[in-house]
């Protein structure tokens, strides 16, 4: 009986896909050494310009490269569904019988788990080594933002990956969208600072918004953008789940 | 000849994706106007928010971004860098000053409020228009090195390479025609999008075309051979591509392609001038209308980098062809 259920054939997909992205060396240096030295790095090589406050840089970088992190994540995903070697494998389910969202949805909730977990080893390592603030008792509120976050980069990457329907040209895309983001959103470095031409600019980044209300909630307990963002992030990840599902077709893949 | 022919070749298959090249075209493009805008903005030390009366100080503090608050800004806002310092008047008519910067940055500005004419003659330090536009190219060369290396890729994935090298051409006419195509399809197109925008949209570009050409030709070479090095190594294109664009995106921040790295660590230092991205150092020399025979160690130091990261590709190719891979 069990083996017929719904639920069984999305597991036996999720448990695949989950193998699949920790055993590729590169999905998994990228979600857990790769941000830990970038905030290293970063913070070491500004440190020269924090330090008057109470604030060292290191709260400033741990933040922002963990909203850089989360954004990355749609490239996991998109990994994780079309990467060459997967790819046949991955569509050849579609023959089987099961529902054909199972595909999709599996490496949407594999991805999110995955970095989830990664994400929260990274708070609770720079919380306790490095004494990085992320809000005392309103870190849940930080936490909740960055997994939804994570759940709309899962699913953003997943659905380029329809769209495209190749996992190299989802990547290009992608990976230049991200960094154009992550730089206009002050991420690696101070934008405002350029003119305040280049700050209205940066208002197109959701990383600038993430920022912000992350910041707002650690440093100034105002929860002003907590549920309007969670809302909208809730909202774009349901959009582009139902475009999932209009674009992804077995017949684009019988090859 | 035999190289010519795998050149055609791949410059067939580039043609073949000129959507692709069109839309690298479109990102330089904007990469150029991003940088010549950001150029064009006014810098400053920093910017300070005063609270309540400003009094004289905005008369001399003109290297300051002055903005008078009501109330003071949001912690979150001092963390973001939205504001450097907040200086509030106290009773006596003194300001306090609040910082979330450097105990030097906070000097600095104590002097600008204590004795405003000694320290108005400080200078700032800016970035011309050349250094931010091949500064921000930089990377992105970098990275177009490895998606047009993706021919090489492919050969090595279907086979193909070991049919070619194993006739006539070789491992190393291979390599250096792969070497020479990259360099085509990069230097040309970026150079194309130079012109462009001086001729067409009347884009000041900070130098001309004769130093464009051999500083472009300079950085191209090394992203042709560092893609080459890189994708002998590793075998999967998509991991060479997620592994170089971490690489990239790291060293070039630490080099200080986007902004001028104030630091004075001297292991920070070292590792500076061992990566290729000391270019940008040898553009804002240039710019800055110093000899370009006072450069020569560090354009000597890039091309003995090409070299190198092309030798040590050819050297890697060589190496597992004869144990039998590919």
């Amino acid at each position: 009986m069990l083996k017929n259920n719904d639920l069984y054939s999305f597991y036996a997909i999720f448990k695949r896909d989950l193998v699949n992205i920790v055993l590729n060396p590169v999905l998994l240096i990228s979600n857990t050494l790769f941000p830990f030295v970038l905030v290293m790095l970063l913070s070491y090589l500004t440190s020269g310009s924090y330090g008057s406050g109470g604030v060292t840089a290191y709260d400033y970088y741990a933040v922002t490269i963990l909203i850089y992190a989360v954004l990355n994540t749609a490239m996991t995903a998109s990994n994780s569904f079309m990467e060459k070697s997967l790819k046949t494998s991955n569509l050849r389910i579609m023959y089987a019988p099961i529902k054909l969202s199972h595909i999709y949805m599996a490496k949407i909730v594999a991805t999110f788990i995955f970095t989830s977990v990664c994400f929260l080893g990274y708070i609770i390592f720079f919380n306790l080594v490095f004494g990085v603030n992320f809000g005392g008792e309103n870190l849940i509120y930080v936490i909740l933002i960055v997994l939804f976050m994570n759940l709309l980069s899962s699913v953003t990457g997943v659905f380029f990956c329809c769209v495209f329907k190749s996992e190299e040209l989802t990547n290009k895309i992608i990976s230049v969208v991200i960094n154009v983001f992550a730089i206009l959103g002050s991420l690696f470095f101070r934008l405002d600072g350029l003119g305040p031409a280049a700050e209205r600019i940066s208002f197109i980044s959701p990383a600038k918004w993430a920022a912000e209300a992350i910041f707002r909630i650690i440093y100034d307990s105002d929860f002003s953008l907590f549920i309007p963002g969670i809302l909208m992030l809730l909202m774009a990840s349901v959009a582009l789940l139902i475009g999932c599902k209009i674009t992804f077709k077995v017949e684009d893949y019988v090859y | 000849m035999n190289m010519i022919n795998i050149i055609k070749n791949n410059l067939h298959r580039a043609f073949a994706l000129r959507n692709y090249v069109a839309l690298t075209m479109s990102i330089t493009l904007a990469l150029i106007l991003g940088a010549t805008f950001l150029t064009s903005q006014a810098q400053s030390l920093g910017r300070i928010a005063v609270i309540g009366d400003i009094g004289e100080i905005v008369h001399y503090v003109n290297q300051f971004e002055i903005h008078q608050l009501e109330e003071p800004p949001a912690m979150s806002e001092m963390v973001r860098n939205r504001y450097d310092a907040v200086l509030t008047r106290q009773q006596d008519g003194q300001f306090e000053v609040f910082t979330l910067r450097s105990g030097e940055f906070k000097a600095l500005l104590e002097q600008f409020l204590d004795d405003p004419a000694a320290a108005s003659g400080i200078e700032l330090k800016t970035r011309g228009t050349a250094t931010n536009i091949l500064g921000f190219l930089l990377m992105y060369i970098l990275i177009q090195g490895i998606m047009f290396m993706k021919f090489f890729s492919e050969d090595k994935e279907n086979g193909t390479f070991k049919r070619i090298v194993t006739g006539p051409v070789g491992i190393q006419g291979y390599l250096a025609s792969q070497f020479i195509t990259t360099f085509l399809l990069i230097y040309l197109p970026t150079f194309t999008v130079l012109i462009f925008s001086r001729e067409i949209l009347k884009v000041d570009l900070g130098l001309s075309y004769l130093y464009y050409s051999w500083l472009l030709a300079l950085i191209v070479c090394i992203a042709a051979a560092a893609a080459i090095c890189l994708t002998a190594f590793v075998e999967k294109e998509d991991n060479a591509m997620t592994l170089a664009g971490a690489i990239i995106v790291m060293t070039s921040l630490l080099s200080g392609a986007f902004y001028t790295i104030d630091h004075n660590n001297l292991i920070i230092k070292t590792f500076n001038s061992i990566l290729p991205q000391t270019f940008v150092g040898i553009v804002q020399g240039v710019e800055q209308e110093l000899l370009v025979s006072s450069y020569l160690s560090e354009i000597a130091y890039l091309l003995l980098t090409t070299v190198l990261l092309f030798t040590v590709g050819l050297w890697v190719c060589r190496n597992r062809f004869n144990r039998g891979a590919y």
